[in-house]
C-alpha cells in the first residue's frame, strides 16, 4: 500500500467523520462510474432504434440517468470539499 | 396437570427442608440469590444487545469456526450459555443466520460456559467473596436508578455480579455449617451406578434451577467443603451439561422448524459429550491429573481439577462433533422438515423472534413480503390475468387481456379479509408485543415497514374501486371503452411486474435508480391517458358518462401505482442493506423528475 493511502487509512481510523466521508467518496465514485457506463450504453442504443415511441422512452431514461449523475457529481464535490459547503 | 402440581410440590419440599435444616435454608437462599444475579446480568447485557451483538453475530458466523469462536467468547463474557442459546434460536427463527452457524455457536457456548467454573474455583472459593459483592451491589443499585439506558445496563450487570458473588458466599457458608451436623459424603454411592445417579441429580438440579452455572457452583462449593466426593462432583457436572439443553428445548417451542432443529442439535451434542465422558471417565481423570500438574494445580485442589475436567470433556465434545456439523445439519432438516407455508397464517412472526429488536424487525420485513405475495394474487384475480403473467410480462399478455373479461366471480373483500388484513393485524399485534425498547434506527425501520403495509392496503382499495367499472365496461359491446379498460389492466400488470423486477434486481442493476424511471413513466402515462380521454370525448367515441368513469379510474390507477411504488421503495430499497448509501442518495426527488417530464413535454410540442 502506498504511503499516501496508508496515511489516509490511519487518519480515517482515528477520525470517524473522515472515515464516513472516505466511505461516501468511494461509494459515490463507484456509482458515478457505473452511471456513466449505463448512460453511454443507452446513447449507443438510440441509433439502432427506429420506433418513435421507443426512442422517446429511451431518451427519458437517458435524461434520468444524466440527472442522477449530475446529482452524484455535486454530492461528490461536497464530500471532497466540505469547507466550500460551509462557506457557501 | 403436571405443571399445576410442580410448583406447589417444590414449595412443599423447600419448606420442609427449611424447617428441618437451617443450613439448607442458607444454601437454598444462596442458590436463589445466585439465580437472581444471573437474571440481573442477562437484563444488563440485553440493554447492550439492541444492535451491536446482533450486527456482530450476523457478520461473524459465515464459517463454522467463526461461529464456534463467537459462541466461546460471548458466553465467557456473559457467563450464560442459556442467553446465547436463546439469542441464537431467535436469529435462526428470523432467518438471519444459518442452521450450521447456529450449531457452531451452541457448540462454542458449551465451551465458553466452562470459564465460569474456573472463575469460581480459582477466585470465588479462595477469597472473602462477599466483601467484593457489597460495593458492587451498592454502586450497581445507584446506577440502576439513573435515566441513561447504558448506565442502567451497567448497573444491572454490577448488581448481577454482586448477587452472583453473594450467592456463592451463602452457598459456601451453608455447606461449611452443614459439615458440623451432617456428612453427606457418607451417603455417597460409588462405582458406575454412583456416577449415573449423580449425573441424573445434576441433570434434575439444572432443569429445576434452569441454570447449569448454578448447579456447577453448588457442586464446587459442596466439593470444597467436603460434602461430596471428587468423582461425584464430576458426575454432577456431566449431568448439568445435559440439563442445560432443556432451556434451549423450551425456547424452541415458540420457534419455527429451524429453532427446533437447533434445540435438537444442542441436545445431541450435550448427550454425546456426556456419554463419552462417562465411558472414558478413567482416561479423562488421568489426563486431568497430567494437565493439573502442568498448570501447577495441587493434587488435592479438587475444585480446580473439576474446572479442568469440565473444560476438557466439553473440548472433547467439540472435537468429536465439529466434523459432524454438516451431516448433522442435513439429517436435522430431513428429520424436522419445513411445514408447507400457508398463505392465510403469518409465516415469520414467531414468539422466539420477538425478544430482540433485530430479529423482530427482520420478522416484520419478511411478513411484509408475505403480504406482498398475497397482494400480487389479489391483483391477478381482480383483473383476471394469471399470476405468472402478472409477475413476468411476456408476449402472450396482450392476447390474454384482449380475450378475457373481468367478472364479479372473484370475492375481493373476502380475499382481502383472509389474506391481507389478517396478516397486517398480526404484524401490528407482533410489534406491540415487543417488550424491549427499540433503538432509533430499528423503530424507524419498523415504522416504515408498517407504512409499507398500509401502502399495500391503500393500493388494494384503489383496485377495488377500479374493478367496479372494469367489470361493467369489459363486458360492453363498445370496443373503444373495452380497449381503454384493457389498457388499464395492462398498466396494472406493468406496475406489479416492475416492482417484482426491483425486488429481484441485483445491486449492479441499481434498483433504487430503476424506481426513478418507473415514477416518471407512471406520471407520463397518467398525463397521456387523460389527454387520450379528452380526445375520445371530442371524437364522440365515448359518451360523457364513460369519460367520467375513465377519468376517475385513471386516478385510481395512478394512486394504486404510486402506493405500490412507495411500498417497493421502503421494502426493497430504503432498508436494503446491500445497496450503498450513495445509490439511495442520488435518487431524484419529485421536483427533479417533474423538470425532466416538463422538458420532454415542451420538446414534444
Amino acid at each position: 500500500m502506498g504511503r499516501k493511502k496508508l496515511l489516509k487509512k490511519l487518519a480515517e481510523f482515528f477520525d470517524s467523520d473522515m472515515r464516513e466521508r472516505g466511505q461516501r467518496d468511494d461509494e459515490l465514485a463507484d456509482l458515478l462510474n457505473r452511471l456513466k457506463t449505463k448512460e453511454t450504453e443507452m446513447k449507443n442504443r438510440l441509433d439502432s432504434i427506429s420506433d418513435p415511441e421507443e426512442v422517446k422512452d429511451l431518451k427519458k431514461k437517458i435524461d434520468i440517468v444524466h440527472a442522477q449523475r449530475k446529482k452524484g457529481i455535486s454530492m461528490l464535490k461536497n464530500v471532497r470539499n466540505p469547507n466550500d459547503e460551509k462557506d457557501a | 396437570m403436571l405443571r399445576k402440581i410442580f410448583l406447589p410440590t417444590i414449595f412443599l419440599i423447600l419448606s420442609w427442608g427449611f424447617w428441618i435444616s437451617p443450613e439448607f435454608k442458607v444454601i437454598a437462599a444462596g442458590v436463589a440469590i445466585f439465580l437472581f444475579g444471573m437474571m440481573s446480568l442477562e437484563s444488563g447485557f440485553k440493554v447492550f444487545t439492541g444492535g451491536t451483538l446482533e450486527k456482530i453475530l450476523k457478520y461473524s458466523t459465515n464459517r463454522v469456526w467463526k461461529s464456534l469462536s463467537f459462541g466461546i467468547v460471548t458466553t465467557s463474557v456473559m457467563q450464560s450459555s442459556s442467553l446465547i442459546s436463546l439469542i441464537t434460536i431467535s436469529f435462526l427463527s428470523a432467518g438471519l443466520i444459518s442452521l450450521q452457524a447456529g450449531i457452531g455457536i451452541v457448540f462454542g457456548a458449551n465451551l465458553g460456559t466452562t470459564t465460569g467454573a474456573w472463575l469460581v474455583a480459582a477466585f470465588g472459593l479462595k477469597v472473602k467473596i462477599a466483601e467484593y459483592a457489597m460495593p458492587m451491589l451498592v454502586f450497581g443499585t445507584l446506577l440502576i436508578f439513573q435515566h441513561s439506558k447504558s448506565l442502567k445496563g451497567v448497573g444491572y450487570i454490577l448488581c448481577g455480579l454482586g448477587f452472583l458473588f453473594l450467592g456463592i458466599h451463602y452457598m459456601k457458608e451453608g455447606f461449611e455449617s452443614l459439615n458440623y451436623d451432617l456428612d453427606l459424603a457418607r451417603f455417597a454411592v460409588t462405582g458406575f451406578a454412583g456416577l449415573l445417579l449423580y449425573c441424573l441429580i445434576g441433570m434434575l438440579a439444572t432443569v429445576i434451577m434452569q441454570s447449569s452455572h448454578a448447579t456447577l457452583v453448588l457442586t464446587l462449593t459442596a466439593l470444597s467443603s467436603g460434602q461430596i466426593g471428587y468423582e461425584s462432583a464430576l458426575a454432577l457436572a456431566i449431568g448439568a451439561n445435559i440439563g442445560t439443553t432443556i432451556t434451549a428445548i423450551i425456547g424452541s417451542f415458540s420457534a419455527n422448524e429451524q429453532g427446533k432443529r437447533l434445540a435438537l442439535a444442542h441436545l445431541a451434542f450435550n448427550f454425546t459429550t456426556a456419554l463419552v465422558a462417562l465411558v472414558l471417565m478413567n482416561p479423562l481423570l488421568s489426563l486431568v491429573d497430567v494437565i493439573s500438574e502442568g498448570l501447577g494445580i495441587q493434587e488435592t485442589s479438587y475444585s480446580m481439577k473439576l474446572a479442568v475436567f469440565h473444560t476438557l470433556f466439553n473440548l472433547l465434545g467439540v472435537i468429536i462433533m465439529m466434523p459432524a456439523v454438516k451431516p448433522m445439519t442435513q439429517a436435522l432438516i430431513q428429520f424436522i422438515p419445513d411445514k408447507t407455508p400457508s398463505r392465510l397464517q403469518p409465516r415469520y412472526l414467531h414468539d422466539s423472534a420477538i425478544g430482540y429488536a433485530d430479529t423482530a424487525t427482520e420478522s416484520v420485513r419478511k411478513e411484509t413480503l408475505h403480504i406482498w405475495e398475497n397482494t400480487i394474487d389479489l391483483v391477478a384475480h381482480s383483473i383476471n390475468v394469471p399470476r405468472e403473467q402478472v409477475v413476468e410480462v411476456n408476449d402472450r399478455l396482450n392476447n390474454t387481456i384482449k380475450r378475457s373479461r373481468v367478472t364479479d366471480s372473484f370475492d375481493l373483500d373476502r380475499f382481502y379479509q383472509l389474506r391481507i388484513k389478517s396478516l397486517y393485524s398480526a404484524i401490528i399485534g407482533f410489534i406491540s408485543r415487543a417488550s424491549f425498547s427499540w433503538d432509533v434506527e430499528q423503530s424507524g425501520e419498523v415504522h416504515w415497514l408498517r407504512k409499507a403495509n398500509q401502502d399495500m392496503v391503500d393500493a388494494i382499495k384503489n383496485i377495488k374501486h377500479l374493478r367496479k367499472n372494469m367489470i361493467h365496461y369489459t363486458q360492453k359491446p363498445n370496443t373503444v371503452i373495452k380497449q381503454q379498460y384493457d389498457a388499464i389492466r395492462l398498466e396494472v400488470v406493468r406496475v406489479a411486474s416492475s416492482i417484482e423486477q426491483i425486488r429481484y434486481a441485483s445491486p449492479e442493476q441499481m434498483p433504487s435508480l430503476m424506481i426513478d424511471q418507473i415514477r416518471l413513466e407512471i406520471d407520463s402515462k397518467y398525463k397521456d391517458n387523460n389527454k387520450s380521454v379528452s380526445k375520445l370525448i371530442q371524437d364522440n367515441r365515448i359518451d360523457s358518462e364513460m369519460a367520467i368513469s375513465l377519468m376517475n379510474d385513471l386516478s385510481y390507477l395512478y394512486n394504486f401505482s404510486t402506493h405500490l411504488l412507495d411500498m417497493a421503495h421502503t421494502v426493497f430499497i430504503k432498508h436494503n442493506k446491500e445497496l450503498s448509501g450513495a445509490e439511495k442518495a442520488v435518487q431524484l426527488d419529485e421536483q427533479e423528475l417533474r423538470d425532466i417530464q416538463d422538458r420532454h413535454e415542451s420538446e414534444a410540442k
